[in-house]
């Protein structure tokens, strides 16, 4: 799939842009704060139905406006498909509450019926955290990565949020006393229902990237290394446990922990407790490697995302690389470049062109983004 | 600024607690009732007090009713040895509107939400227990949402109900009538067809 349009009304910065692309790469350039980022943040809003950035949707909306627009014309080998997402401020000032509307070809789709039209892998200086920072970052590789490649994913995502804040709210009122434990087990059930079908499919994604991420590995450490992926699952041995046997022991764990759960007033386990282990020579990178190294390991991550979603779906997706050139040293970035030959449609953003080989940029588009406005 | 008369900000305030109405609103239709002619206007205050003097929840099913008692719950007509449970009183109508139903009622007034502090003792569940054991009902059909809050308070439901001995079902999940295949959700496509019948 490429992506052959992209236009934007009153997006972050952007009072209006209308931006042909080409199919193999286009460079943004430019200062600071002009809107490269802004940019890419937009077409990771149609293919993921959410901002990666925030979670404050009236961000998205120019200052002042009451409605920001992206649409993307997004070509397959299914025919062409036009992506549009409004965001609307709240209409009242006090209440802040924005709304996000999806189109597919004209057509009303909900946020989860909208991901997998358009899929990216995006590549940022936050990914640089992902084997130091928080679980939460993991675990949002792991949901950016399946949710692209399976809808019934992203709705079984969605549920058990739902089911999640009803059980905590439920545990909660358990431990104050408001309300009767007589229905936890209602929710735990569902809870258990939805978090083993996340669970399996998380192990067997992991599965299946674990070898692509260490053949990359051996590759750009010349055979030094030896990469590994572990999906560490909370409250359950998942292996290759059946969908109903995975549930079991969550609703096992659970009433294990019934005490410690209602002190806390939340669930302690489940998916949304998981991790994921990335193992260099069997030692455990987030405790041993050198920076580094960890940046060696995280760029392999990005390369084998990026191969399994166009193996897995038959389709090139589009890579977004906001403003990682700098982060990286110069074998790592032609590394990583290497990878774009004859390869997808990519998106690449630098403050600085020299942080780009010129052999590169002369096959590349160039644009320069300057406040909200973009021209060659 | 302008001082509002109390009597217009009253009213605006009122109109604004209702749902749905926020205050450009509230301010709209004060404005309009201002404009409206007296006795239209005492019509609409009229047919509110009558409303709250007039209507109240049957005791039986806690659907709405003049007396005591529902239009449904008194009707001879009406066949007692089966009841379909449902969260509001608007789901009543709806069903009704279908013609296909001829059994009784019971509205729990609300499905089990911890988030809105609503758990099986806020629900009119122990009412309908008792009133199992009182008549004899044949068949309970569980008419809760197919959400996640109407599916919890069904297995709910469902739990409590068996000691009772009484047959339970639950509503089907399927394709809208007069949809097109292609345009339903996957989720209701995918239950649709677990739920498949014989032609």
């Amino acid at each position: 799939m490429f992506l052959s349009n992209i236009s934007l009304y009153d997006f972050r910065n952007y009072r209006e842009l209308n931006l042909p692309l080409e199919r193999s790469v286009t460079v943004l350039t430019g200062g600071n704060a002009q809107g490269k980022t802004n940019l890419v943040e937009a077409v990771a809003l149609a293919a993921l139905a959410r901002s990666p950035r925030t979670q404050q949707t009236a961000e998205l909306i120019r200052f002042g406006q009451p409605q920001a627009r992206v649409t993307c014309l997004v070509q397959r080998e299914s025919g062409m498909e036009e992506l549009d997402i409004r965001i609307s401020a709240g209409g009242r000032p006090e209440q802040a509450r924005t709304s996000k509307r999806f189109q597919v070809n004209g057509r009303a789709r909900s946020a989860t019926d909208m991901v997998g039209e358009l899929r990216v892998v995006l590549f940022w200086p936050d990914d640089l955290q992902l084997i130091k920072g928080p679980s939460e970052l993991r675990r949002r590789f792991l949901n950016t990565l399946l949710t692209q490649l399976e809808r019934e994913h992203a709705r079984a995502l969605t549920d058990y949020q739902h089911l999640l804040e009803q059980r905590n709210a439920l545990l909660k009122a358990i431990r104050e006393g408001t309300q009767s434990p007589a229905s936890l087990d209602y929710w735990s059930d569902a809870l258990a229902r939805v978090g083993a079908a996340i669970m399996v499919e998380r192990q067997r994604r992991v599965l299946e990237l674990q070898p692509l991420a260490a053949a990359f590995h051996r590759e750009l450490t010349d055979d030094r290394e030896h990469l590994e992926l572990l999906y560490r699952p909370s409250g359950a041995r998942v292996g290759e446990a059946p969908p109903d046997a995975v549930a079991e022991q969550l609703r096992a764990a659970m009433a294990r922990s019934r005490e410690e759960e209602i002190g806390r007033g939340q669930t302690v386990v489940g998916p949304q407790r998981d991790d994921l282990e990335m193992r260099l020579d069997s030692r455990e990178s987030r405790l041993y490697a050198s920076q580094g190294q960890q940046r060696t390991a995280i760029l392999s991550l990005k390369l084998a995302e990026l191969h399994y979603l166009a193996e897995a779906t038959g389709e090139q997706p589009v890579l977004l690389l906001d403003d990682v050139m700098s982060e990286l040293d110069q074998s790592r970035r032609e590394r990583l470049l290497a990878a774009l030959e004859p390869g997808p449609q990519a998106m690449i953003t630098a403050a600085d062109l020299h942080d780009l080989p010129g052999s590169f940029l002369e096959q590349a588009a160039i644009f320069q983004v300057e406040a909200g406005r973009v021209h060659a | 600024m302008t001082e509002v008369p109390g009597a217009l900000t009253r009213l605006m305030e009122e109109l604004g607690r209702l749902p749905g109405i926020g205050p450009k609103t509230a301010q709209r239709l004060s404005f309009y009732l201002l404009r409206t002619p007296r006795d239209s206007v005492e019509r609409l205050a009229g047919a509110l007090v009558e409303l709250k003097a007039r209507i109240r929840f049957c005791e039986q099913c806690f659907f709405i009713a003049e007396g005591d008692r529902c239009a449904i719950c008194l009707s001879p007509r009406r066949d007692r040895s089966i009841l379909c449970v449902v969260e509001e009183p608007l789901d009543v109508l709806a069903i009704e509107r279908t013609g296909e139903y001829h059994g009784v009622y019971h509205v729990l007034q609300g499905a089990i939400s911890p988030i809105d502090g609503i758990g099986p003792g806020e629900l009119k569940i122990a009412e309908l227990v008792a009133r199992l054991r009182r008549e004899p009902v044949a068949e309970v059909i569980l008419a809760t949402d197919p959400d996640m809050e109407g599916e919890a308070t069904a297995s709910y439901l469902a739990e409590q109900l068996e000691p009772l001995g009484v047959r339970t079902s639950r509503l089907a999940h399927g394709l809208p009538v007069g949809g097109e295949l292609e345009y339903a959700d996957e989720l209701t496509l995918a239950r649709a067809f677990s739920g498949r019948q014989a032609f």
